[in-house]
């Protein structure tokens, strides 16, 4: 059971960790929620749906264009409407709301074109789980855990020691700075808006290896991977990991012994007791 | 021509006028300084000149800055940058995440080779041998001199030919502010022009070629190094003498 259930945190870990980790590297360059982050994740998942379904994409290939097309969707949001706004000095809030109204939009967008029915990724028969320890894990759920992994470690290496990477940090430590060092702060963000959405569109794709696509799947996603965010300090990439792998744990542990109603709860409480607890998160700081 | 030509700038703050017609310029190897009481428009002028007038929350109203024949009013940093302008704020603004080599790399953004890079790198430290010794160190952790020689020795990563520095010695112990100045002198007989504001006028006047003196939003005098040295009415208001 335990083995299982250790499983069961894992995988959906690395789920919450992948949106939390393009939420945080967004939110601490342009210091705003982006809701429209969750929405990203469903167009993820209906790129796939469509790559690998309707165009007969092999896997592999549908999951690299569909994640591309969910970053080309998130830097468009930020060029249509967060870029307008920050260019009129538009304060946070604002940002906030547009966001939320980006949400709500693409998610109807997605409505009128697929439906509201639960549609899945064809990737060939499902198989038997295999038994590791006392546990069962398929195929499916390594591909998810491997694809994480790669992820998180590419984007960890990427914003360590690349160029570009560097700029993203000197951008969300200083905009005006970057610009006084030569850096197109604007550029960069569009970058970073991007790579973020990379990241979100991967993580629907990823879960939809395993559940339904549907429109509304963005919104809890979302709020979980806020969560995973806020626990793990908003804006850093090592919190994110943490974060997400907490909040997998907390709820499949914690269905453990509560009935599994409640694991949405679970998430929330968590959120409201760091809130008021440890604003900042577990490695993040003030500012 | 010189450098850089400022002609009748005026800059707002929402109502508040903050700059009347403003003129000056700064020719290619000089080192020219602005000085005069709080609140009468230098940090305007220089931000103005340098591109971030606009994050500060001031407008240009009227005027033109010419640098070497071009109109760059309004011009982002970044443009500025890569015309050969660079701009060091009163308040430092090092990366303070990055260590402090990060910090000198991002001064060399635009550069393009690893090797050119490391090469100005070597050039700044061997002018600010401190920084050298906090090489791996996060800038933010850093002490205000120490992030004031990181956001100088960051501007010079690219040789610009007009160097903007907005209050140098604010903050720092004398003998920081002798190692700054002391640099000042180096960077331009390396051939970068530099426009400095600067609060100590003693330390400004003697450093200087040329200078502007600001009243209110105006210049309310302006000369060489030996003009306003000698000028009485400088020596008795600003020199105490
Ligand atoms: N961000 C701002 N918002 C509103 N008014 C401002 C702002 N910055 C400067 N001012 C006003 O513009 C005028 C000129 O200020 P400026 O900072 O250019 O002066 P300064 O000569 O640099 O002074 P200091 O020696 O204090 O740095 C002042 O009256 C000041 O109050
Ligand atoms: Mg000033």
């Amino acid at each position: 059971m335990f083995t299982q259930l250790l499983f069961n945190s894992l995988i959906a870990g690395s789920i919450y960790t992948l949106i939390a980790l393009g939420f945080s590297l967004i939110y601490r360059t342009v210091r705003f929620f982006n809701f429209a982050h969750g929405v990203i994740y469903t167009c993820g998942a209906y790129a796939a749906y469509a790559f690998i379904n309707q165009l007969g994409f092999h896997p592999a290939a549908g999951f690299i264009c569909a994640s591309v097309c969910a970053g080309v969707v998130g830097s468009a949001v930020d060029a249509m409407v967060y870029k307008p706004l920050r260019r009129r000095k538009a304060p946070y809030l604002v940002l906030l709301i547009a966001s939320l109204g980006a949400f709500i939009f693409l998610q109807n967008v997605i409505l009128l074109i697929y439906s509201s029915q639960i549609v899945s990724l064809n990737t060939g028969p499902v198989k038997a789980g295999h038994l590791v320890l006392g546990g069962a894990i398929t195929d499916m759920q390594i591909v998810i855990l491997c694809t994480s992994l790669l992820l998180f470690a590419a984007l960890t290496l990427f914003v360590r020691y690349t160029r570009l990477g560097k700029a993203m940090r000197a951008v969300s430590d200083d905009t005006v700075a970057a610009g006084v060092v030569g850096i197109n702060p604007e550029r960069i963000i569009g970058i970073v808006f991007f790579a973020g959405s990379v990241l979100a569109g991967a993580a629907g794709i990823l879960t939809s290896l395993e559940t339904g696509i549907e429109p509304t799947m963005g919104m809890t996603a979302m709020l979980k991977g806020i969560t995973a965010a806020v626990v793990g300090g908003a804006g850093s990439i090592p919190g994110a990991a943490f974060g997400g792998m907490l909040l997998g744990c907390a709820e499949n542990f914690g269905i453990w012994k509560l009935p599994a109603a409640w694991k949405d709860c679970i998430a929330f409480v968590i959120l409201v007791g760091f809130l008021l607890v440890k604003p900042y998160g577990i490695v993040g700081k003030k500012d | 021509m010189p450098l850089l030509e400022v002609t009748n700038l005026n800059v707002t703050y929402g109502v508040q006028r903050a700059l009347n017609d403003v003129s000056l310029t700064v020719n290619e190897g000089e080192i020219v300084v602005m000085i005069g009481p709080n609140g009468a428009g230098k940090s305007s002028t220089i931000k103005a000149v340098g591109g971030i007038l606009a994050h500060a929350g001031g407008r240009i109203e009227n005027g033109d800055i010419i640098f070497r024949g071009k109109n760059i009013k309004g011009r982002r940093t970044d443009e500025l940058v890569k015309l050969g302008i660079s701009f060091v704020h009163d308040t430092h603004r090092v990366f303070p995440s990055m260590t402090v080599l990060e910090n000198l790399e991002m001064g060399g953004y635009t550069l393009s080779g690893n090797a050119a890079v490391q090469r100005k790198i070597d050039e700044v430290i061997a002018l600010f041998p401190r920084l050298g010794e906090r090489k791996k160190q996060a800038a933010g952790t850093l002490s205000i001199g120490e992030q004031q020689m990181l956001a100088i020795g960051r501007s010079l990563m690219l040789t610009p030919a007009l160097l903007l520095v907005d209050e140098p010695s604010i903050g720092l112990s004398p003998n920081f502010v002798e190692t700054i100045f002391s640099r000042f002198v180096e960077i331009n007989r390396g051939g970068t022009a530099l426009l400095i504001v600067e609060q100590n006028t003693r330390k400004a006047l003697e450093l200087c070629h040329r200078g502007y003196v600001f009243e209110i939003g105006r210049i309310a005098m302006e000369g060489t190094h030996h003009d306003l040295l000698e000028n009485r009415h400088i020596r008795s208001i600003y020199l105490g003498e």
